[in-house]
């Protein structure tokens, strides 16, 4: 709201009304040109056969009141009030006969939502009904009413009038603006001269809304006619006492809202900021004329006063055009020649702009139709480089610096541009017009403070596209950690459940116990007595890593055990069991490695099968250090091959992975060797090395997906640092239900209790494939570990 | 002689103490809070979230950036944001890795639509409104047109349109605007 204080003194006011001028800084004086048309009265421009009626303000479609076809009565409401946006009333009479987009009085010429009407020609209007004297009504409800009747400000900019109206306790000075300083334009002037009773009352009006301390028209003193009319009026108000009549000298732009306001108060209007800060509120005298006919007469704004002027016009002067008439429809009226048309300049010369097309409808900123000839007016002379001669900044009334502001308009300085106060230029041209090297000054400031604008929108853009983005991440980062609880809560509660169904025993850990046992026994080869109901699988497993040591140790007697291979019995179920029994017992052998051939020989009761079992365990034996071998040169060879070619982060996840392959490849051979083996003594285990080669390829396929998982968020680490260590442990929680599975299935055979060949070697087999998972998982979680640090 | 020497190491020792605990004591109170040049980098990019640079949106490239990624992978950005980004780095201006386009906006050709959600999986803005089989539509002034939802839809029922120039956009050209008139008839 409005900051009390900037608010004018009651010194300041004082000062004011005793009748003292200022003066702004620099102005020019161009040729008035307003004899051309101010000598008429005002005439009727009449009705056209189609009006175009544009409802869209800065991109809004208010709600429309009518449809495609229905008829309309000159005053009728076309359009609901929209936020800010006043109401558009038909013109005349008529059928509306389009809805669509049509050219626009813009520069663009782009067009906008409108409606067409075709005119009946009637122009019958809606009944007008006689409001009560405004004294009696609340100025609130005369703003609304201000509003629906669809007032703008009618001096050129078009700012809705009602805005201007609303805050009514801290006006001190209502400024009545007449001074029309631009060249051509006389509407003002006339209707100043034709309708100064009911401009009089209009202000009136406004003084009853904003209760001013301090009333001033201000008129330049070129307007001799205006402002004796004016004074006139004034002598015949009942209300005269502080309306005051101020007549200021002709200086351009004196008419520009800030520059009047010095011209009057002396006060300047801080930058960014509007006059009513200053308790200051300025109406155009159009505007206030238009007030006066809705509040008084109830008469909405359907026309306004134009200057139709420049020498390519046979009749020069101003005529009441009917909001919506296109510019074509007078220009037929008034053309004088079709070939001397150079240019449609709507506003004067100084600050308007050139449409293109005839098409375009008058709007309520239009206040002048200006068709120069070409002599009238030349095209611009070239432009030449900045002489840097100051004369524009003599000129500026805005007090800037347009050879400084040209410099970096030019060289898209936007920053520059802010510290040299673009915003505050009102694009009065006084500029251009002073300089002598003919710098279109005012074009180069338009197309930069259009720049600005679209960059600043783009910032604003930018800006929401950023907390978008990043709500969104948040977002997606949120519901990972809670799909990753769910994830978890659902896993423990399949690990009750598992436990609940195992009888209260916890596989994983048993997993993990025997992954453990397996590490210590290899270290420290004491024998295991791990009670788990996996105690045959730890067993086998224990065993077969002894064998080893025990093919070390039993070379010593392979040569006497070897002539007792011969003699091996062909029953293929007791040498099955005798293999099994061997492996268990070479685990004795390894704890008392020359007591072995002692404890054979001492034991009587299986005297029978000693040979036989001696004789597999020595095959077996044989065969694992043999595969040993020959796994640990695959292992080298393939590390030696893979470290050349990897680089040096997924090296790691390479190695192990290859270390994982390795350990499969050898498991599988392990697996195949003990399958070819049996194949030669079992005729029932035909079915087992395809066994075998399945659970292989199983575990070479795991191998792979767990080098694929581990590569994976190596490449995902460069895109989204945070997601390495969830996929780590998504990858963890699967490998844990991979072996959960694991150990599912393998308990399940081991748990019986008949120890038949096949069964026996299912289960070497599963704790070898386990055996190499537990290895993978572990490299695994290894080479994680070391990347994360 | 030695006690010269003495004395002076003592008196220098002594200076060295003293400015040293003062310029200690003044980095921590006169502190400059500088503001992180990954913010100021992240504040000059367009905001597409387009992935064009090869990063997951704008803020990891200003990351990268500040990590010494080049300068010139935002297409979007054109020129002027890459010469922003130089002037920042205080490295020198580089020709733009990729084609600098005008702006686009995502548009859904609504009877194509399946309702698949993919598309909205994509936007990285949360530019596009709809549900499974229900039809989508593009949030015009959130799109940053970054083309993330073309490739993703099964019907190919996404054009990229360019933005249409309204009285809101439009720019000014020079030879529009008299300022200057002969007076001298």
């Amino acid at each position: 709201m409005t900051d009390k204080f900037n608010l004018l003194s009651d010194e300041q006011l004082a000062n004011i009304s005793s009748g003292k001028l200022w003066h702004f800084h620099g102005g020019i004086h161009p040729h008035e040109n307003k004899l051309q048309s101010n000598q008429a009265s005002i005439r009727d421009a009449g009705i056209p056969p189609t009006l175009v009626i544009p409802v869209e303000n800065k991109g809004h479609v208010p709600e429309l009141l009518v449809n495609v076809g229905d008829t309309v009565l000159k005053g009728q409401p076309l359009t609901k009030v929209y936020s800010a946006m006043v109401v558009q009333h038909a013109s005349s009479s008529g059928i509306v006969t389009a809805i669509e987009k049509r050219p626009s009085l813009h520069p663009s010429g782009l067009p906008v939502t409108s409606i067409v009407i075709k005119t009946d020609g009637l122009d019958r209007s809606v009944e007008y009904v006689k409001p009560p004297a405004y004294q009696t009504v609340a100025p609130a409800l005369l703003v609304e009413q201000i509003q629906q009747a669809g007032i703008v400000g009618l001096g050129g900019a078009g700012f809705p009038a009602h805005l201007k109206l609303v805050q009514h306790e801290q006006i001190k000075l209502l400024l009545i603006n007449g001074a029309e300083c631009e060249p051509y334009i006389t509407s003002d002037d006339r209707l100043m001269q034709e309708q100064a009773a009911e401009i009089i009352e209009g202000i009136e009006v406004v003084n009853h809304i904003l209760k001013p301390q301090l009333t001033i028209i201000a008129i330049e003193d070129n307007k001799t006619d205006a402002i004796t009319s004016l004074q006139q009026a004034l002598k015949n108000s009942p209300n005269k006492e502080n309306i005051t009549l101020r007549v200021i000298p002709t200086i351009y732009p004196s008419g520009s809202e800030k520059q009047l306001i010095e011209i009057i108060t002396g006060q300047q209007t801080p930058l960014g900021k509007h006059p009513s800060e200053l308790g200051i509120v300025m109406h155009n005298v159009g505007t206030v004329f238009a007030i006066k006919q809705a509040i008084i007469d109830a008469k909405p704004l359907t026309s306004r006063i134009v200057t139709l002027t420049g020498d390519s016009l046979e009749k020069k002067g101003n005529v009441s055009v009917r909001i919506g008439t296109p510019i074509q429809y007078l220009l037929d009226q008034y053309w004088n020649d079709d070939t001397s048309i150079k240019q449609l300049i709507i506003g004067g010369p100084m600050m308007g702009f050139t449409v293109h097309s005839a098409d375009a409808p008058v709007t309520k900123i239009c206040n002048c139709i200006l068709t120069p000839t070409a002599k009238e007016m030349p095209a611009p002379r070239a432009e030449m480089a900045c002489i840097r001669c100051s004369e524009c900044a003599n000129a500026c009334p805005a007090n800037l610096l347009p050879q400084q502001l040209l410099w970096y308009s030019k060289s898209q300085d936007h920053d520059k541009l802010n510290d040299y106060n673009l915003s505050a230029c009102i694009e009065c041209g006084a500029c251009a017009y002073v300089c002598p090297s003919h710098i279109p000054l005012v074009e180069y400031y338009r197309i930069s403070k259009a720049e600005i604008k679209t960059a600043e929108n783009e910032a604003k853009k930018a800006e929401i596209a950023r907390l978008r983005h990043e709500n969104r991440e948040a977002r997606l980062a949120q519901a990972k950690i809670d799909r990753q609880a769910k994830h978890k809560q659902a896993a423990e509660k399949r690990k009750a459940q598992l436990k609940e169904k195992n009888g209260g025993e916890d596989l994983i850990a048993a997993a993990l116990a025997r992954a453990k046992a397996k590490k210590v026994t290899e270290s420290a080869s004491v024998p295991d007595k791990t009670q788990s109901p996996q105690k045959d699988a730890v067993a086998a497993a224990i065993a077969r890593a002894k064998a080893k040591k025990a093919a070390l140790a039993e070379k010593n007697s392979a040569e006497q055990e070897n002539t007792t291979i011969e003699t091996a019995a062909v029953d293929p179920k007791k040498a099955a069991v005798a293999a099994a029994i061997a492996r268990a017992k070479a685990k004795k052998a390894a704890l008392a490695e020359k007591n072995t051939v002692e404890q054979q020989d001492t034991t009587t009761e299986t005297a029978a099968v000693d040979p036989k079992k001696a004789a597999v365990a020595a095959a077996i034996a044989r065969a694992k250090a043999k595969k040993a071998a020959q796994a640990e040169k695959n292992k080298t060879e393939q590390q030696d091959t893979t470290t050349e070619t990897a680089v040096v982060d997924p090296k790691k996840a390479a190695v192990a992975a290859v270390i994982a392959r390795a350990k499969a490849k050898k498991s599988a051979l392990a697996e195949k060797n003990t399958a070819e083996q049996e194949n030669t003594t079992i005729e029932t285990a035909a079915v087992d090395p395809k066994k075998a080669a399945v659970a292989a390829a199983i575990a070479r396929a795991k191998a792979k997906k767990a080098a694929l998982v581990e590569k994976q968020p190596l490449e995902s680490q460069s895109q989204a640092p945070d997601n390495s260590a969830v996929i780590a442990e998504r990858k963890k929680r699967k490998e844990q239900a991979r072996l959960h599975k694991q150990q599912k299935e393998q308990i399940q055979p081991e748990q019986q209790t008949e120890p038949s060949a096949a069964e026996i070697k299912k289960a070497k087999i599963a704790a070898a494939v386990a055996r190499a998972k537990a290895k993978k998982v572990n490299l695994a979680k290894n080479s994680e570990s070391e990347e994360q640090k | 002689m030695i006690e010269n020497i003495a004395l002076a190491v003592i008196a220098l020792a002594c200076l060295a103490a003293i400015f040293g605990a003062l310029l200690g004591y003044s980095s921590i109170r006169f502190k400059v809070e500088e503001e992180p040049i990954v913010e100021e980098l992240d504040a000059m990019l367009p905001q597409t979230q387009c992935g064009q640079c090869g990063y997951p949106g704008c803020k990891p490239y200003a990351q990268a950036i500040a990590n010494g990624e080049d300068i010139n992978k935002c297409p979007p950005g054109g020129d002027t944001v890459m010469r922003q980004l130089a002037e920042r780095m205080g490295i020198d201006p580089k020709p733009l890795d990729g084609e600098e386009k005008p702006k686009l906006i995502a548009f859904i050709r609504e009877d194509e639509c399946i309702g698949c959600t993919k598309c909205i999986q994509a936007c990285p803005v949360d530019a596009i409104m709809g549900a499974t089989r229900q039809m989508h539509t593009v949030i015009t002034d959130e799109c940053t047109g970054c083309e993330l939802c073309v490739a993703p839809c099964p019907t190919d029922c996404i054009d990229m349109l360019p933005i249409e120039i309204t009285t809101q956009n439009w720019q000014w050209n020079l030879q529009r605007i008299p300022t200057k008139i002969n007076t001298e008839l």
